[in-house]
């Protein structure tokens, strides 16, 4: 009982981070042996999902807004001098370089970031975007979300429902590695099978993200890099260290992500490739 | 130019009732309160959570009896409803106005700490600082504002989780 107060307690400062290790690391095992105290967790991550997920979903437009309080902004009564500004783009620089030259290469090296940033975003479909951040969260990050299957009959159930397959898992696993959990992500209004795999040590490396096509004529986004030996389209873009290698098979679209090299990822998309054509003419 | 006008829109919306308007002049009044008190802001400090701070405590004075009475989301009727239109989703999720009308009936300043944990991910101990309030009330707020939450978004009869 005093074990779930002091669970209880640190529940929040837990999901956001905030508890030193050895806190983190007492709650995080009353977490997997308490069913009570787990469901309750279980239930903050999902009302906080849900809460995100309608939030990024409201459709705002602040273009008016921008264009009123730029507008607003010259003629406030500037409060001090802060030297030679023009016109509303100056103030703000004006603003973001106070107070002098270290706060000047900080905000340059920021600017920099955020133009290198919009130039990926702007290049990168929007499912590679949401794709590899999924991965990041889930197998990098370590985020708790809940939905996880990892018992082998739930994981088969699954594939079966999903896709009708129940041993797709086994299927779809790189060579060496084993399924260590699975879930739906609804990324970009799409519902992703989001497999997870690890090495034989047990390490969380590579996710397999997979969805059936809804029309025959749907692809992966962008132009393929080449074919696979099958003839399906293959499909590459990265994210920092993150790789993705994906290809559209007659019925599935389906990603390969992992922190690797860009060859591996390709390796392992055309490796995944061949299975699943295997199984499907055996 | 201006940095995290989308975000401080939406979490202004879920203090006016979802009049963009209201919610608009909340975040303009915000970006001048900062303007105006630039010389105040700490360089190096988070840009982003002062925002925040200032538009927060804007809305609780202007706002802050704005909840919605509880009686918005009727919880029969979510749970039908789901039942019939996503019968092959494995977890059921509310409707986002279902989502927005539970959060609306919270008061405004569980209302406001929620938002900031759960959606724009600031931790307790910044909320804390820009609310100028404990840590404790800061937990507190939000642990009741998630049980609020639970209660009026899950249907009844407890679904097994694990499906």
């Amino acid at each position: 009982m005093k074990a779930c107060d002091a669970c209880r307690d640190r529940l929040p400062l837990f999901l956001s981070g905030e508890l030193n290790a050895e806190e983190a690391e007492e709650t995080r095992s009353h977490l997997a042996v308490c069913s009570r105290c787990g469901r309750e967790a279980e239930d903050i991550q999902r009302v906080d999902a849900f809460l995100r997920g309608a939030f990024d979903r409201q459709p705002v437009d602040t273009r008016a807004l921008r264009a009123r309080v730029l507008a607003a902004i010259p003629d406030e009564p500037a409060p001090r001098a802060t030297g030679d500004w023009r016109g509303v783009t100056g103030a703000w620089l004006a603003f973001l370089r106070r107070p002098g030259p270290a706060w000047a290469l900080g905000s340059l090296a920021f600017a920099i970031a955020a133009i290198a940033f919009l130039a990926w975003w702007r290049q990168t479909p929007a499912v590679y975007r949401q794709v590899a951040a999924d991965h990041r969260e889930d197998v990098v990050q370590k985020v708790k979300k809940s939905g996880w299957l990892r018992a082998e009959d739930a994981v088969r159930e699954f594939t079966q429902a999903q896709f009708g397959d129940p041993s797709l898992a086994a299927t779809l696993a790189p060579e060496g590695s084993r399924l260590s959990r699975v879930r739906l992500s609804r990324l970009g209004g799409d519902d992703y099978a989001h497999f997870v795999y690890a090495e034989a040590d047990g390490r969380e490396k590579v996710s397999v993200f997979v969805r059936w096509r809804r029309r025959p004529d749907e692809t992966l986004p962008g132009r393929p890099a080449e074919r696979t030996a099958e003839g399906w389209p293959l499909y590459a873009a990265a994210r920092g260290e993150t790789r993705l290698a994906g290809f559209d098979s007659p019925r599935m679209l389906v990603l390969v992500v992992g922190e690797l090299p860009p060859e591996e990822a390709m390796r392992l998309a055309r490796a995944t490739a061949a299975r699943l054509r295997e199984r499907k003419t055996s | 130019m201006l940095p995290h006008a989308d975000a401080l829109l939406r979490t202004a919306l879920r203090f006016t009732r979802g009049e963009t308007a209201a919610a608009e002049d909340a975040v303009q009044e915000t970006f001048l309160r900062a303007w105006r008190g630039r010389a105040q802001f700490e360089p190096g400090t988070n840009a982003r959570a002062w925002l925040f701070r200032i538009l927060v405590n804007f809305l609780h004075k202007r706002w802050h009896q704005s909840a919605r009475q509880p009686a918005v989301v009727s919880l029969d009727e979510h749970a039908k409803r789901h039942e019939i239109a996503a019968p092959a989703r494995a977890a059921s999720s509310p409707a986002d106005s279902d989502v927005f009308a539970a959060l609306e009936t919270l008061p405004a300043d569980q209302r406001s700490v929620l938002i900031l944990n759960a959606v724009e991910g600031f931790a307790c101990r910044e909320i804390a600082a820009m609310l100028e309030v404990p840590i404790g009330t800061v937990m507190s707020r939000l642990g009741r504002a998630r049980a609020a939450m639970r209660d009026l978004l899950q249907p009844p009869v407890s679904s097994d989780p694990s499906q």
